[in-house]
């Protein structure tokens, strides 16, 4: 209820005659979010609505007709005394920030602002005290929380008035302007920092008051030569600003620009010599790449070695007649010995020269008016010089001379794989010449080869014929009327022909198989041997030998013919060197291994000197008198050579208990013709 | 009437062998015998000194060596084939070649036999008693004229 409160006042609308005004503010006292309570002079709770009563923590009856040391008697020390000098002194307190305890949440510290009024009776005096209480502990502690934040921000950030004066600078930022921030707060920025004016950083700040427009902003400040990033957000009342260092980050920006710049010349160099046919297309590509990158409008290759005072040119672009594909220029001593330390040259305004040398006149004439040359250097020996020439005056910094540099490196390269690559090309093709010629020459002695046979079999022979035919005629014809002794003539006449074709023919067949072209395939040793036996059937009935052929055969890749004849003779050789009045007695059997298979002809024979076993597989080679075994030494030449012919090997060893065994070697095949 | 035989050959030792051992083999056919390649084929044309065919009649088995002066028997071979009605003679290479590249290359150019030169006289009167069992008993001769 309260205290004071008539129950009508003048003014009260019609609508609301009937009600008591005290009534309804009692009702807006009870709704409001506001604590509100009236406590009498002796502090004791008189009123108070809904709000006061949570605050505190406990009902409205707890409150009524109690003393603030009765129910808040954590807070009492603090607010007593206030209460006391509003009642004392007759003066309001107001917005006075309060903290401490209810019972509402023990142990928990609240904050309130509160205002305090003196309330007054008809008499004039102070009867009671009111009070309003809002509760600020969220809002203390959202604003806290706000304050670290910004303080825990890395950027810096500082905000502005309109008149760019500091309001605000977090620690990063005072830090970074390199002033503690009460040095900061009030003072106006372009005072502080006058080097700021005209630098991208103000335009930018001016515009974002003006326009009202937050601007993010990257840029170099030349002042301290660094690179900040600013994030301007601008408001009615000035602007706040978070900025950070970006130096680092711009200079690896830098970094990774120049090496794509970089990798992209050498790319490029690369490029132009991966795709060239030949050495000039190769050079005068990478040369059109290297001028592209650095826009120059003339350029030199030249190729050389260390210790040569002149070099040929690979590549021109741009130049006149003076410079051309091929030609040998001498450098100037000063660019040659430049190029030996390893070191630029660079003429930035050749028509600035005083005595320019003829090679540099030649350039004056070409309309080269500043120029370069960079020395090609590979595992430190000078591999040729580079020139770059722009027709107009130009100067090169430090990032173009390091980027030239590096360039340099990728050319030399290049520069020494063009001229591999040239030699290689001259080495096949003198290679390829060489196979030509000997190919030629192969087949010329082939011709030759060919005509000699023929030579041999037609007209060597003819004569022998008839020798040999007339002798035996004579013998037939005639040989009543001769004597014995011209009959014996005319008989070692007649054989001495024999022997003598036998040789031709032995020869001529040695020498086919050596020519021919032998196609190979799957053959059966087993019918290979049957075909050779087959043919020396006569031979090996008139000397009544055995050919006994010890389990089965398997395939072999070969030439059908050649085998046949090769194992022919190995066995007619097997018959013809056995022992006198012994028949002869031929073992055939296979030695079969994964990859290639040996076939043995073992005999019982007079044997070999293991002295003499491989000269008995070369044409013309005789181990015995013609009158003990003839032959026409050619047998086992037409083995050797028809074996080696068809991929294979042969030889010879002593058989124990007397005899030799032949083996001949040749490749397994899976399956037989 | 007896078929003729011509026989194509330089050497005069083969030619008295072959004589000899077709006599031996009871041959006694007439042989005619030209001593070049060029002779050959004027004999076989009957032209310039063979123009009188009745003392060069056409003969009904050409024994042929090959290697011969002027022109050799391949060549008289090739052009003898190329020839209307006459192209049909029998032709026997007798020659003392064994070359492959001889033999393949007179087999493609028609020859109908290839004999290789014996060096014995037994041979010989092998080859003589081979050719005319052959040739003038089993083979049945086309019309050459």
């Amino acid at each position: 209820m309260w205290p004071v409160a008539p129950s009508r006042l003048p003014g009260t609308p019609e609508t609301l005659q009937g009600e008591t005004l005290a009534a309804l503010l009692d009702q807006l006292g009870q709704a409001a979010p506001l604590g509100a309570t009236i406590l009498d002079r002796e502090l004791r709770f008189a009123w108070l609505n809904r709000t006061m009563a949570d605050i505190d923590g406990l009902s409205m009856e707890a409150h009524l007709g109690r003393s603030v040391e009765e129910v808040l008697p954590d807070l009492a020390p603090t607010i007593v005394p206030i209460y006391r000098r509003v009642l004392e002194g007759g003066e309001p307190i107001v917005e006075l920030a309060i903290a401490g305890e209810t019972p509402a949440r023990p142990g928990d510290r609240r904050a309130w602002r509160a205002s305090y009024y003196p309330l007054r009776g008809e008499d004039g005096t102070v009867r009671a005290v009111g009070a309003i209480v809002l509760e600020v502990t969220e809002l203390q502690r959202l604003e806290i929380e706000r304050q670290r934040l910004l303080e825990r921000i890395t950027d810096g950030f500082v905000s502005f008035d309109r008149d760019m004066r500091y309001r605000y600078v977090n620690e990063r930022a005072a830090a970074m302007l390199g002033r503690p921030t009460r040095d900061l707060i009030g003072q106006g920025y372009y005072e502080l920092f006058p080097e700021a004016v005209g630098t991208p950083f103000e335009q930018a700040y001016a515009r974002a008051l003006r326009d009202q427009e937050a601007i993010i902003l990257e840029d170099h400040y030349a002042p301290w030569d660094r690179w900040f990033e600013n994030r301007i957000f601008p408001s009615e009342d000035g602007l706040t600003i978070l900025f950070s260092e970006i130096t680092g980050r711009k200079r690896v920006e830098a970094d990774m620009a120049r090496q794509r710049r970089r990798l992209g010349i050498l790319n490029s160099i690369h490029h132009a010599v991966l795709m060239g046919q030949d050495a000039p297309t190769m050079s005068s590509g990478a040369l059109a790449a290297v001028l592209v990158a650095f826009e120059a409008q003339f350029g030199v290759l030249i190729g050389g070695s260390p210790g040569e005072t002149s070099g040929t040119i690979l590549a021109v672009q741009g130049h006149g007649p003076v410079f051309q594909v091929g030609s040998q220029v001498s450098a100037p001593p000063d660019v040659a010995s430049a190029a030996l330390v390893a070191r630029i040259t660079v003429v930035e305004d050749l028509a600035a020269r005083v005595e320019p040398t003829a090679l540099e006149q030649a350039m004056l004439a070409d309309g080269v008016r500043a120029y370069v040359t960079v020395p090609l250097l590979v595992e430190g020996g000078l591999a040729g010089s580079l020139g770059l020439g722009w027709s107009a005056a130009h100067s090169l910094d430090a990032e173009v001379l390091g980027l030239l540099h590096d360039v340099s490196e990728g050319l030399a390269v290049a520069l020494a794989h063009i001229v591999l690559r040239s030699q290689v090309q001259a080495h096949t093709e003198e290679l390829e010449e060489r196979v030509r010629d000997r190919t030629a020459q192969l087949s010329e002695i082939n011709a030759e080869l060919d005509a000699f046979s023929s030579t041999v079999s037609h007209d060597l022979r003819a004569p022998l014929r008839g020798m040999r035919g007339l002798a035996q005629a004579l013998l037939e014809d005639e040989g009543d009327r001769l004597s014995p002794i011209g009959r014996d003539y005319a008989r070692r006449i007649v054989a001495a022909g024999r022997r003598m074709d036998e040789l031709i023919e032995g020869l001529l067949a040695y020498s086919r198989l050596a020519r021919a072209d032998l196609r190979r395939g799957p053959v059966s040793l087993a019918r290979a041997l049957d075909a050779a036996r087959s043919q020396l059937e006569a031979e090996i009935r008139a000397r009544g030998a055995r050919v006994e052929v010890a389990g089965p055969l398997g395939n072999v890749v070969a030439h059908r013919t050649t085998l046949v004849q090769v194992i022919l003779n190995l066995l007619s050789n097997a018959c013809k060197f056995s022992r006198p009045d012994e028949r002869p007695e031929i073992l055939v059997r296979e030695e079969r291994g994964e990859e290639t298979t040996r076939l043995w002809v073992e005999d019982r024979g007079i044997g070999i000197d293991p002295a003499f076993a491989e000269r008995i597989f070369r044409p013309f080679e005789r181990l015995h008198g013609m009158e003990a075994y003839p032959g026409s030494g050619i047998g086992l030449a037409i083995v050797h050579k028809g074996v080696s012919r068809m991929g294979g090997h042969c030889g010879v060893e002593p058989r124990d208990g007397g005899g030799s065994r032949f083996w001949i070697e040749l490749p397994v095949a899976r399956r037989a013709r | 009437m007896m078929p003729i035989i011509l026989l194509a050959d330089d050497d005069p030792d083969d030619v008295l062998l072959i004589r000899r051992a077709l006599a031996r083999a009871k041959m006694d056919h007439p042989v005619h015998v030209v001593n070049d390649g060029q002779a050959a084929v004027d004999y076989l044309a009957g032209t310039g000194a063979y123009a009188d065919r009745a003392r060069h009649p056409f003969p009904d088995l050409l024994l042929l060596d090959i290697k011969m002066p002027r022109r050799s028997g391949l060549e008289v071979l090739a052009w003898l084939r190329a020839q209307p009605v006459m192209g049909r003679l029998p032709v026997v290479m007798l020659t003392g070649s064994r070359e492959t590249a001889d033999v393949n290359r007179a087999y493609e150019l028609g020859a109908n036999s290839y004999v290789v030169k014996p060096g014995s006289p037994e041979e010989y009167l092998d080859v003589a008693h081979a050719l005319g069992l052959y040739w003038f008993a089993t083979n049945e001769s086309p019309d050459l004229a």
